[in-house]
């Protein structure tokens, strides 16, 4: 009756060895490379450093594994992990609030990089533009930059931003109207000053 | 095309190019792992912080700070972390016992009979009181897993012998209540008093014949030291507290009389509160990173109080180097929120009162230490599109090129003992780490065999 119960047991074990196993593959079929690259770009227009992208991409992904049992349709699995992406920045901007760091409390997004890496000479005006749109970007509150990046950068339509995020459409709306009438302001600018195109 | 859609087009642009950057492949590497990680993250660091403290020719001592992830990793990639033998070495068979005899800094030292170190050593943490006199904290291969393991040095890293360990884990920090035990670090103050550390604290006042677990009154126990140095007679150690701050206890070395500073360093909101202490003779930096600068405390006059760190407006962290007890660099990687990118030298003359950017842009990423021997002299350990690499400068920071080789993996260790002799360890990822030495002032550096 010992002996039965253990290979019992074993056999319990055999299975849930294979079921980690074929789960850990899954796991690593869903978050592979391009889905990191992609998640670790969002994090960093989000949260404008390249470090807590980092780290906020390995916090999603944990999660992620953590509730592997809860993705129904493999399908889905970018949406299901964008939402979980979408918190884990969220507490990230939260914790920095909270934190008596050197941070802003609203913190930018990243400067542009160096203009030779944006256009060649002969596009001075669209580095000129480009330039302004990050300054303006950097400048956005961090509701407006996330739906700014969800909606330009992730070209999520105006539904799947509010499934994301999970508020209504007519916030993300909203949030898109003032962000983008923000960065036109900018843009415009910008364009003033630069050479007629 | 219309306005509207020049606008989008380069609104698109500027965040493509903001959100160039691919996830770098340590992000690869540790996603990859999560499958084989059932443990919760800890509330305080995964990161070993390791430093050399040098003593020495007229420079006052040098401490480096630098932080890795990857020995961590590097460790358990090595088959597990398993308990050390009790009162010695694995594989040092009688090396714990003493004897009498001579060490020219005391008559009350002690003789370990060397044996060798065992096979499969890796280091992990180096201290060196003289050009001679060193000690390396490392693993050894025992009973399955690995154990923590001493080498001893008294010719300048030439020979080297097996001495006891603390009869402790090699120390990992994170990962589970479990896995928050051990040491992960090593200075020694002279010939005799030596400390290993992180997260536990041991001390031996018998050249490491012997440890004794230390406990700082006023801290609870299991508050982690992640951070301990010693110069001008004092040992100084930071601990991570359960309030979410750092403690600063200082002792005499021979004394573990050991007294908490009133002065707090606050952690920042990340997730890896990291700690950077620097003396020279008898001042001292403390630098508090959580992805960015955060607080800082300095020890003036014997007493530890919060003082503001350079690099807090960068949005990176920042490490710190002294060449004396007025002179300190900072190496602080601006980051992507500031401009320009790229690791910043900052040098202050006035005990770190006030910093002004000098030099050029070091040729990295992201940096995790800083070895400031000379004035004219900054080595710098960090990555850069290469890989890990050391990069030096011998005009103050002017000019820099690579002194070692760019590779895989992460830098456990930076400092110098003498204007000429520093050590580095690296981490390669693999599972295996190498103690590189220079002896020409940082220009060239070769690995260290045991």
């Amino acid at each position: 009756m010992i002996e039965g119960r253990i290979e019992v047991a074993r056999i319990v074990r055999l299975a849930e060895d294979r079921r980690d196993a074929d789960r850990a593959r899954a796991f690593a079929d869903l978050v592979d490379r391009r889905s990191l690259d992609r998640a670790y770009r969002y994090a960093t227009l989000v949260l404008g450093s390249r470090a807590d992208a980092e780290d906020a991409t390995h916090d999603a992904a944990l999660t992620a594994w953590r509730r592997f049992s809860e993705l129904r349709e493999p399908d889905r699995f970018d949406a299901w992990f964008g939402r979980i992406l979408v918190n884990v920045c969220r507490d990230r901007l939260r914790a920095r609030r909270r934190a008596p760091a050197s941070l802003d409390a609203d913190p930018p997004v990243p400067t542009a990089p160096a203009h030779a890496t944006l256009a060649a000479p002969d596009e001075t005006d669209d580095v000129a533009t480009r330039d302004a749109l990050a300054t303006a970007l950097r400048s956005l509150s961090a509701d407006h930059r996330e739906v700014v990046a969800l909606r330009f950068y992730l070209d999520l339509t105006v539904d799947q931003i509010a499934a994301r995020t999970g508020v209504g459409q007519g916030t993300v709306k909203s949030r898109l109207h003032y962000a983008i009438r923000h960065l036109r302001a900018a843009w415009d600018r910008a364009s003033d000053r630069s050479p007629e195109r | 095309m219309t306005g509207d859609e020049r606008f989008e087009r380069d609104l698109r642009a500027a965040l493509d190019d903001l959100a160039r950057e691919p996830a770098p492949e340590r992000l690869v590497d540790r996603v990859a792992g999560i499958p084989a990680q059932p443990a919760l993250a800890s509330s305080y660091p995964t990161r070993l912080r390791l430093a050399v403290r040098g003593v020495g020719s007229g420079l006052g001592l040098i401490a480096a700070g630098v932080a890795i992830a990857i020995l961590a990793v590097a460790i358990r990639q090595g088959g597990g972390v398993g308990p050390a033998p009790t009162g010695g070495p694995p594989g040092g068979g009688a090396g714990a016992s003493p004897a009498s005899g001579g060490s020219p800094t005391s008559s009350a030292s002690t003789v370990v009979h060397p044996s060798p170190v065992p096979a499969g050593f890796e280091p992990l943490s180096a201290t060196f009181v003289s050009v001679d006199d060193g000690w390396v904290l490392g693993s050894a291969p025992c009973g399955g897993g690995r154990c923590a393991a001493v080498a001893q040095t008294a010719d300048g890293g030439a020979t080297w012998s097996a001495v006891p360990a603390p009869a402790t884990s090699v120390g990992i920090l994170g990962g589970g209540a479990a896995a928050n035990a051990g040491v992960s670090s090593i200075r020694f103050a002279d010939r005799l008093n030596g400390w290993a550390f992180g997260p536990e604290l041991w001390a031996t006042h018998d050249g490491g014949a012997t440890w004794r677990r230390e406990a700082i009154s006023g801290l609870p126990a299991a508050a982690p030291v992640m951070a301990l140095e010693t110069a001008a007679g004092a040992v100084h150690a930071a601990a991570y507290d359960p309030a979410h701050d750092f403690r600063i206890a200082s002792a005499a070395i021979a004394a573990d009389d050991w007294r908490l500073a009133p002065a707090r360093v606050p952690v920042g909101a990340g997730p890896v509160p990291q700690i950077d202490l620097v003396l020279a003779g008898r001042a001292g930096w403390i630098v508090e990173n959580d992805r960015t600068v955060v607080a800082g405390a300095r020890l003036e006059a014997g007493a530890w109080r919060a003082w503001q760190p350079p690099c807090l407006d960068v949005v990176g962290p920042g490490v710190l180097a002294a060449a004396d007890e007025q002179t300190l660099v900072a190496a602080c990687a601006v980051g992507a929120m500031a401009e320009p990118q790229g690791v910043h030298l900052f040098e202050s003359t006035d005990a770190g009162t006030s910093f002004g950017e000098t030099g050029s842009r070091a040729p990295l990423d992201s940096v995790a230490g800083v070895a400031f021997p000379v004035h004219s002299t900054v080595v710098a350990a960090g990555e850069n599109r290469q890989g890990a690499v050391v990069v030096g400068s011998f005009d103050g920071g002017r000019t820099w090129r690579n002194v070692t080789p760019a590779g895989r993996g992460s830098f456990a260790d930076l400092g110098f003992t003498t204007a000429d002799q520093g050590i580095v360890i690296v981490a390669e990822g693999n599972g295996t780490s190498v103690l590189l030495m220079t002896r020409d002032g940082g220009q060239t550096w070769a690995p260290v065999g045991f």
